[in-house]
């Protein structure tokens, strides 16, 4: 009995709780934030300020147009106010009707797009949105006048992920522009944007973008159903949510595809992929994710596609030298010297005569310096940020060999290994390599190649156990799908890829019907 | 149940964990706690002792552009004796700071009084120690090990690489056999029991090589010179670089039609007279002709006796080096071994006596020669040039009448 009760109260209380994430809590403490608007001024007056209080970027202005009192109150800097006096004071001032009514009013303002507003909790949220609130003395309900103008940068390049060709835009921080960035590419009513708010303060937009004749159904009402659980305070980027989404949060590999490139995006849609796009955010993610996608670039599908090949076989390696290269050093100096050729092991003993640390602690040290050197570039004001690069490659580079405390091998090989990692295209596959291979170092300090080989092995096991929303994070490589494997290694010729990926098992696996180009036996005058 | 299992969980990641560091890095070993040995020489010492000498890579005096000086000299040799190669090999750790590292050894160099009593103590060594790789090189000195291994092979810093290159060079003309350990241990393996290795003189302070050293089951019974080396390499069917130099009919010294063979095939038949074996190699090589006579002019009859008497060189030749494999007792062509293969029957019964049969054997040879190209001219020089070519007699100092 007493269980029974406990398990009432407690889904009484997910549900309010619930409740207050989807809509805030901003309403009035003695009303509740559901009780209707007031239906005098000074009684609106009131409750706006009780809500509001002790918010000194509130505006409020009461204006007496022709005897009927009118208020207005938004936010400080979130308001065009050239566009509020142009479409909503100079008009009221053109009301030559005594004591004009609700309706005179939105005659007059029919210019703009007026909504009606009947609870507190709506014009809470309004004025919170940056929009303006009309309330009109003796009203029932009050009005919202979009003339919102909320700071925020034009579209500018994609900065983090820059190409050679192709279209340059990336995302900017208002969820408007970037869907409007999208329905520039897609211009199709099949483009599907679902948006709620999440976040008990911030109310943040949370929109999830689909193609609806494209996408598996299933996949969306599980985006749905993973974003209707959410419970949080803010919600103001990506990452956040990325984190409250994903399949499996003990990993450190990127589980989601995050990008700031509209057309990185476009692409993913058109695989049955969808987007999940937050107000506020630069960039967005998409998912399902899959491993080879990751080591994909927005070029390689700009440039030719045989090119590709080399490209991407290129970023496969620079993943996995980016992880093993010190630690397959390191064992080889410290324990399988017998795999080098005799030359290099020669020269590789006359770089360590003398130097006081074991290859192990030598490489741990001028990765730790490496790892400084790149935040410390990385934080620091850009002009500080280049002379301390200077600084620490002269350090790193040269001082340290010729005081003998590293060889100079150790120097190429973490050198070669920082390369490496720059060179792929995800800067979420760069942390998670930065990290690994300090276990794998440690490992082989203590094991030699056979510690790398089980390490390995774990990581592979560990890989293809992942799972992003469904999808085997390893296919298609493991499971093995003959025909994904079209846009992995190599990107096939856009002609070949006339399916989409099986494995986000489209509604509609048909991308296209192009046959191979070339000259026709007409055009060429042979005989058919 | 959860919280039974989570201090159990913790409790075995902790002993997995500390387990890693358990195992106390107990066969790390730094570069530069090492002495890469580069090469090992046997001699015969007084007593039954065997003298073992080792070549040390001194890493700062190798010149490379990483930053050796190259002042000194790039190796440094220590020498021990033991009662056994093994003995000596640990002996050295009383005698050489930093502990030896023989995985990048790539010489063996055996003294010839070593040689002669016999390899197989050390072959069953070096096949069983895991230390060494199997593509090691064995060669032989003509006297002592340790002098090879101390000698200049300028401008290879390091000895053992410039013994190495200096034996990989000769046997790609045809001049030596294969020496590394694999080759040299399969043919000591085969029925044949007959290795040959390549044989290294010091002269001057400097190396150079002198032939092969003929083996019978493990012991030196005799040398081959490089000439000679050609013709057993012929023995064996195969492609290499063998010149074979033809007298020009006129009377000058050092003129003659060199023929370059590049391919050649064996075949073989055999038969018995009585007990006695009958072995009928028949030999097919191909070459090119490399310089013809002065004034010479390949027609087709030139052309015929320049394959005849090619054929009756490379024909004189074989036979020499048969009648030494044969007089030394060592089966280094391989005949043995053929027998084994097509004739298994036969094996079975006289396998054991094939070292009496094959000494009294009955071999001919017969050598087919196949001239491929002439070169790009048919003729030599002076034969294009003719009377009318030349300047009017006037301007060579001569009256016209």
């Amino acid at each position: 009995m007493f269980h029974k009760r406990k398990g009432k109260k407690m889904r009484h209380m997910s549900l309010s709780l619930e409740s207050n994430s989807q809509y805030g809590s901003l309403g009035g403490a003695e009303l509740g934030p559901d009780s209707p608007v007031p239906d005098t001024l000074s009684a609106m007056a009131q409750s706006i300020q009780e809500d509001w209080d002790r918010c000194a970027d509130l505006q409020t202005r009461i204006v007496d147009v022709r005897g009927t009192k009118v208020l207005l109150v938004w936010i400080r800097g979130s308001v065009n106010l050239s566009r509020l006096e142009l479409s909503v004071l100079t008009p009221l001032t053109e009301i030559y009707r005594e004591r004009p009514r609700l309706e005179h009013i939105q005659w007059a303002l029919r210019s703009c797009r007026l909504n009606p507003l009947r609870t507190r909790r709506e014009v809470n949220q309004m004025i919170a949105d940056g929009g303006v609130v009309l309330y009109v003395d003796g009203a029932s309900v009050a009005l919202s006048v979009d003339s919102g103008d909320a700071p925020g940068r034009s579209v500018d390049k994609a900065e983090n992920e820059p190409t050679l060709y192709g279209p340059q835009e990336g995302f900017v921080e208002s969820l408007d522009v970037n869907l409007a960035l999208l329905r520039k590419r897609i211009r199709s009513p099949h483009l599907k944007v679902e948006s709620r708010r999440v976040g008990e303060y911030s109310h943040s937009e949370v929109s999830i973008v689909y193609v609806d004749n494209i996408v598996k159904p299933q996949l969306v009402e599980e985006a749905r159903r993973r974003i209707s659980g959410l419970s949080v305070d803010t919600m103001s980027d990506i990452y956040k949510l990325m984190e409250l989404v994903t399949d499996v949060p003990k990993t450190v590999f990127p589980m989601v595809e995050e990008t700031e490139r509209p057309d990185r995006v476009v692409g993913g849609l058109m695989q049955g992929r969808i987007a999940l796009m937050v107000d506020g955010a630069p960039s967005c993610f998409m998912v399902p994710v899959q491993f080879v996608t990751l080591l994909a670039s927005a070029d390689d599908y700009y440039m030719n596609f045989i090119l590709t090949l080399f490209i991407r076989l290129l970023r496969h390696m620079a993943f996995w030298l980016s992880l093993l290269l010190p630690s397959l050093y390191v064992a080889l100096l410290t324990y399988n010297q017998d795999l080098m050729p005799t030359p290099l092991l020669i020269s590789v003993a006359s770089q360590h005569r003398g130097i006081p640390l074991p290859t192990v602690l030598e490489a741990l040290v001028m990765m730790v310096s490496f790892e400084l050197l790149r935040e410390a570039g990385l934080r620091l004001p850009r002009a500080v940020g280049q002379s301390v690069s200077i600084v620490g490659t002269l350090i790193i580079g040269d001082a340290a060999v010729r005081a003998g405390l590293v060889s100079a091998g150790m120097v190429i090989v973490v050198a070669a290994t920082g390369m490496a990692s720059f060179a792929l295209p995800v800067y979420g596959f760069v942390n998670p390599n930065r990290q690994l291979q300090y276990l794998f170092v440690l490992v082989a300090g203590l094991f030699g190649l056979v510690g790398i080989v089980t390490l390995g092995y774990l990581l592979v096991v560990h890989l293809v156990s992942l799972r992003s929303f469904g999808v085997p994070y390893m296919g298609p490589i493991a499971p093995l799908n003959f025909h994904d494997l079209k846009d992995t290694f190599v990107r096939a010729p856009w002609y070949a890829m006339d399916r989409r990926p099986e494995q986000m098992e489209t509604v509609n696996p048909r991308r296209g019907r192009t046959r191979r180009p070339g000259p026709t036996k007409q055009s060429t005058g042979e005989n058919p | 149940m959860k919280s039974v299992w989570r201090p159990c969980a913790t409790l075995v990641v902790i002993l997995i964990w500390t387990t890693l560091f358990l195992s106390g890095c107990y066969d790390l070993r730094e570069v530069n706690d090492m002495n890469i040995v580069t090469g090992i020489g046997l001699d015969e010492a007084e007593n039954g002792m065997v003298r073992v000498t080792l070549q040390l890579v001194n890493p700062n005096n190798v010149p490379s552009a990483a930053g050796g000086q190259g002042s000194g000299r790039a190796f440094l040799t220590r020498t021990v004796e033991a009662r056994s190669v093994e003995q000596a090999v640990n002996k050295f750790s009383e005698v050489v700071p930093h502990f030896l590292y023989l995985s990048h050894n790539t010489l063996v160099v055996f003294g010839d009084a070593y040689a002669k009593h016999g390899l197989s103590r050390a072959f069953d060594y070096f096949e069983r120690s895991r230390f060494f790789r199997r593509n090691q090189l064995f060669v032989v000195a003509q006297g002592e090990a340790r002098d090879v291994l101390a000698a200049s092979t300028t401008p290879e810093p390091l000895n053992s690489f410039g013994v190495r290159f200096l034996v990989e060079q000769t046997a790609r003309r045809a001049r030596l056999l294969d020496s590394e350990q694999l080759s040299v241990l399969k043919a000591y393996l085969s029925v044949s029991k007959s290795p040959v290795m390549a044989l290294i003189d010091v002269r001057d302070g400097r190396l150079r090589v002198a032939g092969a050293a003929l083996f019978r089951e493990g012991t030196m019974v005799g040398t081959l010179t490089p000439n000679e080396m050609e013709a057993l390499s012929l023995l064996r069917s195969g492609r290499g670089e063998i010149s074979v130099s033809i007298p020009c009919p006129t009377s000058a010294a050092d003129t003659n039609t060199s023929l370059q063979i590049d391919s050649w095939r064996r075949n073989m038949r055999s038969s018995f007279v009585g007990q006695r074996l009958h072995l009928e190699i028949q030999l097919t090589v191909s070459g090119e002709i490399e310089r013809l006579c002065p004034g010479g002019q390949l027609n087709k009859q030139v052309l015929r006796s320049v394959q005849r008497e090619g054929e009756a060189i490379i024909q004189r030749r074989l036979r020499t080096v048969i009648e030494k494999l044969q007089s030394d007792g060592s089966d280094a062509g391989g005949f043995g071994q053929w027998m084994f293969q097509n004739h298994p029957g036969w094996w079975r019964e006289h396998g054991a006596d094939w070292s009496d049969i094959f000494q009294h054997a009955d071999v001919s040879c017969a050598v087919q020669l196949q001239i491929r190209r002439a070169g790009l001219s048919s003729n030599a020089p002076e034969v294009m040039v003719n009377e009318v070519d030349k300047a009017p007699k006037a301007g060579r100092g001569e009256d016209i009448p």
